[in-house]
């Protein structure tokens, strides 16, 4: 706008012309002007509200942001990108707005985006505000007063843990006679018995003394692990990736596992070892949810550093004790994590793999990668390993029962 | 991991609808406003030649690429004779040097907002504003052009700089398809007080400089009032 001014003037001044020198002072009002506007430190409220919280995959899911001008200031022109969960697309209108807002006025705007399988929280929305003049630019960061988040997985009614140890989810048991209360089997009597245990109407019947043994009770403890390294950020098209299916996946066991008074803990591999120890109660299981929900090693962006599993590893294996179960959540994107879970289920941990299908029909490449995947299952089993296969657009609960099914037979 | 396509919605970052609009109304309206009545059905044409330009650019990019392709080049052509047209229509060298210019600007300011390809451009807006500027400096240099229509002709400029700057930015941040008319009239309506203003100021200044003021006088006062500005900046 100086420039104007001067370019102005100067033609002006050349031809001794008053008047156009006088056009000049357009360009030096323009020119004063950013100086002058009024600018104010943007204050901006947001809320956002979901038509459906717990949607089926393929829903189309209306998401309404409402902006609020808290501060005392005109905010003349506000731009809002709301953060949508980088794991959705949207399909209707934009995420976006332009708008001005006197003090304490609202504008809103709604978008749909489609659900996919998995939990998917929302993130802060980016805002701009430019003064009236357009000449200074406020960027803030402006995350909605509650956390907003798309639930979109079936609750589970049971988890795929080893039967050998844990007869039925809603029941704490093991496969071993002992002192309990439920009724596992009657032996020979032995002098050290307790005189309480024997079979007295049997005795009475046949005169033979018989012990009668019980249910021993134990509690596993069951640490649900997700791989969260770059490698396991994959995906079929128009599917999420890996990483935010294993972390709905956990979440849901942990649901399950805790209702069953199951001590319970998470792990993840990837950005940072993230370890939250096995316990019980419901607190826990809150805590559980949180960390599988914010901890940056879950992210839904895969990190950008390269990740030592064999540290984390390391760390891991320091933390189990001998009766602790691994259910690992990875796509088996490659050896390294195949070779991890051998070496804890060759240390006497029972594990078992949930493996989403990262994989996908078409070129060459992914078929290779699949047969590259058959070849980890396979070698997984064979380590006696136990292994969920769970494809792309399955429900986890039908995932479990097909390998079930294939364990019982 | 891949991006889903199917049935997604997209952004294109090219300038803001509204915004884009005023800019080239501010244009159009200060060339109009300046030329002379014989060049009138020339402006008239090159009207016709820019909404044919327009029209094709928006068939390419739904898909009638060939079509569009061609509809675009008839668009420039016709743009391109009506230039022609006026600099016949008018003659002398005075008057093609004083609407030419801002013809060429005019539609320079149409391919920076509404581009054929790309996310539209900050230099082409600049050249297209600079020509409408030449026209309003030199209808008032040679032709007999009234005091307040030129001040009007300069805050015509400066606003068809600032509604392109301001689509340009919008269409950065938040993209053509996403609803931002609020905001851009909020930011117009403001820049269009202020020019209302500055020709206001203007006015008044020339009357009192019909005064008898020097232009010794004027000059010290527009340098002084620029170093004002300058010392605001600070």
């Amino acid at each position: 706008m100086v420039g104007v001014a001067l370019v102005v003037g100067a033609v002006g001044l050349a031809a001794k012309r008053p008047p156009l020198l006088l056009l000049a002072g357009v360009g030096v009002v323009f020119a004063a002007y950013p100086d002058l506007a009024p600018r104010t430190e943007p204050a901006v409220g947001l809320e956002r509200t979901v038509s459906d919280p717990n949607p089926d995959p393929g829903d189309h899911v209306e998401v309404s942001v409402s902006v609020t001008n808290q501060g005392d200031g005109l905010l003349a022109d506000l731009r809002v990108v709301d953060g949508v969960p980088p794991t959705l697309s949207v399909v209707e209108s934009l995420p976006r707005r332009g708008t001005a807002l006197r003090p304490g006025e609202t504008d809103s705007f709604t978008y749909t985006v489609r659900a996919e399988r998995g939990t998917h929280g929302f993130e802060p929305a980016t805002v701009v505000a430019r003064d009236l003049a357009g000449a200074t630019e406020f960027e803030t960061t402006v995350g909605a007063e509650a956390l907003t988040e798309l639930d979109c997985t079936t609750p589970l009614s049971s988890a795929p843990v080893r039967p050998e140890t844990l007869q039925q989810v809603g029941r704490i048991a093991a496969d071993a006679g002992g002192i309990g209360t439920e009724f596992y089997r009657t032996r020979e009597y032995h002098p050290s018995d307790s005189i309480g245990r024997i079979d007295w109407n049997r005795y009475a019947a046949t005169g033979e003394l018989t012990t009668t043994e019980y249910r021993e009770e134990r509690a596993t403890s069951v640490l649900v692990a997700v791989d969260a390294r770059a490698s396991a950020y994959r995906g079929p098209d128009d599917h999420t990736h890996a990483v935010v299916r294993c972390v709905s996946g956990a979440r849901r066991l942990v649901d399950v596992l805790s209702r069953t008074r199951n001590p319970v803990g998470v792990a993840g591999f990837g950005r940072e070892y993230c370890l939250l120890e096995p316990d019980t109660g419901r607190e826990h299981a809150r805590r559980a949810h949180r960390i599988l929900a914010t901890h940056e090693t879950f992210d839904s962006r895969p990190p950008a550093d390269p990740v030592d599993l064999e540290g984390q590893a390391r760390q891991l294996r320091a933390s189990l004790n001998e009766r602790t179960q691994l259910v690992l959540l990875s796509p088996l994107c490659d050896d390294e994590i195949v070779r991890l879970a051998r070496r804890l289920q060759l240390a006497g941990h029972a594990v078992t793999v949930v493996t989403p299908d990262p994989t996908d029909e078409g070129s060459p490449g992914r078929r290779l990668g699949q047969v590259e995947r058959r070849n980890r299952e396979t070698e997984l089993r064979d380590a006696g390993v136990r292994v969920v296969l769970w494809a792309a657009d399955e429900a986890l609960e039908s995932a479990f029962d097909r390998a079930t099914r294939r364990w019982h037979r | 991991m891949t991006e889903p396509t199917r049935d997604r919605v997209s952004v294109s970052h090219r300038p803001a609808r509204f915004s884009a609009a005023v800019a080239v109304l501010f244009a159009a309206g200060t060339v109009a406003l300046l030329a002379p009545a014989t060049a009138l059905p020339a402006l008239g044409l090159e009207l016709v030649g820019v909404a044919v330009a327009a029209g094709g650019a928006g068939l390419r990019r739904s898909g009638w690429y060939l079509l569009g392709t061609l509809l675009v080049a008839i668009g420039v052509l016709v743009v391109g004779g009506a230039v022609a047209v006026a600099a016949a229509e008018l003659g002398g060298l005075a008057d093609i040097s004083a609407v030419v210019p801002g013809m060429v600007g005019a539609a320079a300011v149409v391919a920076a907002v509404a581009p054929v390809r790309g996310t539209g451009s900050r230099g082409l807006l600049k050249v297209g504003a600079t020509g409408v500027l030449v026209t309003v400096l030199v209808t008032g240099l040679i032709r007999n052009a009234t005091f307040p229509t030129l001040l009007a002709g300069t805050a015509g400029t400066v606003l068809t700089w600032d509604a392109g700057e301001q689509a340009t930015n919008v269409g950065e941040q938040l993209g053509r398809e996403a609803a931002t008319v609020r905001g851009e009239a909020v930011h117009i309506v403001g820049s269009v007080l202020v020019a209302g203003a500055a020709v206001g100021l203007g006015y008044g200044l020339r009357r009192v400089s019909l005064l008898s003021v020097s232009l010794g006088s004027f000059v010290l006062l527009l340098v002084g009032a620029l170093l004002f500005t300058a010392a605001l900046h600070d």
